[in-house]
């Protein structure tokens, strides 16, 4: 009887523990809009916070990145990959086998070009933070450079 | 003396006959002479010395020469049991006909292997080994899940999804020119505890996740930022599920990452099965 109690009291603190997900601010202090990249152990999200606005990612507790990507370029890829959903979606009632993989293959494809421009982002695109449950949400900030550059810092 | 030892020693003077005139070997002669071992009533053993045609008998420990009994109601003739008596030499009190020398020598060999095995102490030494490779198997593993906990690797929900309560996670991207607002309710999960409502605030080209701690119904309904429905799909969301909502501008598409469907009419959520 002990033991159940001790059982479902662990289960029940581990689900606690993991059930207060953390989050990240991303505030935008340029003229001008950004496309933000942020990952941790929960996945990637993208965010696009207007000038002077922020958004808020939720990530898991521990290390998470932050990296600034080309918000045009982002778009036209975005595009280009909704014609082909949208195409397919019309006629998803009668894709063969070979369109239906494609169709997979270019969801999966979204989160490889996130996982892409982290890869190859250049210095000072991107940032490493760390956030825990009762250490308050991450913060990260996006601005510019005396040069026009973009700077991202964890916070 | 019963029928059955005078059919042995009729049986054994046969095979006597047969080896004196080479039609027999030795050693068939000696096969022979094991078949013909009887038991009695008591049980005890008796055979037919190979070379003196004397009966003998066994007390359990040695064989003694002595008559067979004059009436022995009873006596079979089974087979030869796999186990024999095996007298020590030294306590011997006369020497056993040659054949039955042979069966304590097979008898021996049937005993010997646990106190060869204790002398040597080959049996232990593997006994130690195993354990051994156990605890060091162990310390491989313990080194590995820390070193995953570590690089992140191994999560606390890694570890829930083998035992089916880990979460579930929900992707929405929105590839639609204008803002969306995804809210998702849960209706009934595993758990006792009741996690409130999430809404994701996505502009166009955002690409957001919303985890489900808890396994079980999610209904998930998608509308534009400024008003306006795009569709509903209620989810049964199960441990370690990843599902990927795309808004497009003609539909919204669903699909199972970690298991999709192979139905082309699942990509909709107005016909998918996976939102029923």
């Amino acid at each position: 009887m002990n033991r159940n109690i001790w059982l479902v009291s662990l289960i029940g603190a581990v689900l606690w523990l993991v059930g207060c997900a953390p989050s990240v601010v991303v505030e935008n202090r340029t003229g001008f809009a950004v496309r933000v990249v942020v990952t941790s152990a929960n996945g990637s999200e993208v965010l696009s916070p207007s000038p002077g606005e922020s958004s808020v990612a939720e990530v898991a507790e521990g290390s998470y990145r932050a990296t600034a990507i080309p918000d045009a370029e982002w778009i036209e890829n975005a595009k280009a990959t909704r014609k082909f959903l949208n195409d397919q979606l019309a006629n998803s009632e009668n894709l063969t086998g070979p369109q239906l993989l494609d169709v997979i293959q270019r969801l999966k494809n979204i989160a490889a070009r996130m996982q892409q421009y982290e890869s190859t982002a250049g210095v000072g695109a991107s940032c490493s933070g760390a956030v825990s449950s009762d250490g308050g949400d991450g913060l990260v900030v996006i601005s510019t450079a005396a040069n026009g550059a973009l700077v991202v810092s964890c916070r | 003396m019963s029928d059955s030892f005078r059919q042995v020693e009729d049986e054994y003077f046969k095979l006597k006959g047969k080896l004196a005139t080479g039609r027999i070997t030795r050693e068939q002669f000696d096969a022979a002479l094991k078949a013909l071992m009887i038991q009695d009533a008591q049980g005890r053993w008796w055979i037919i010395g190979a070379e003196d045609s004397k009966w003998y008998v066994s007390d359990g420990t040695r064989w003694i020469q002595t008559d067979p009994p004059v009436l022995a109601p009873g006596i079979s003739m089974p087979p030869p049991p796999p186990v024999m008596p095996s007298p020590p030499i030294a306590q011997r009190q006369i020497a056993p006909p040659p054949i039955a020398r042979q069966q304590q020598q097979q008898q021996q060999q049937q005993v010997a292997p646990p106190v060869t095995a204790k002398k040597s102490g080959g049996g232990c030494g593997c006994f130690l080994w195993g354990c051994l490779a156990v605890v060091v198997l162990l310390v491989i593993a313990g080194v590995a899940v820390f070193v995953g906990f570590q690089n992140g690797m191994i999560t606390p929900n890694t570890v829930l999804n083998l035992v089916g309560l880990g979460p579930g996670d929900i992707e929405v991207d929105n590839f639609r020119d204008d803002a969306i607002q995804v809210n998702i309710q849960p209706i009934a999960t595993t758990q006792d505890s009741t996690p409130s409502p999430s809404a994701l605030i996505l502009n166009a080209f955002d690409v957001k996740s919303f985890r489900a701690q808890n396994p079980g119904k999610y209904r998930v309904d998608f509308a534009l930022k400024k008003g306006g429905g795009l569709g509903t799909c209620t989810l049964n969301i199960k441990s370690g599920d990843r599902y990927q909502f795309v808004a497009l501008p003609d539909g919204i598409l669903v699909n199972r990452a970690n298991s999709p469907s192979s139905v082309g009419r699942d990509l909709k959520i107005v016909t998918s099965s996976f939102c029923r």
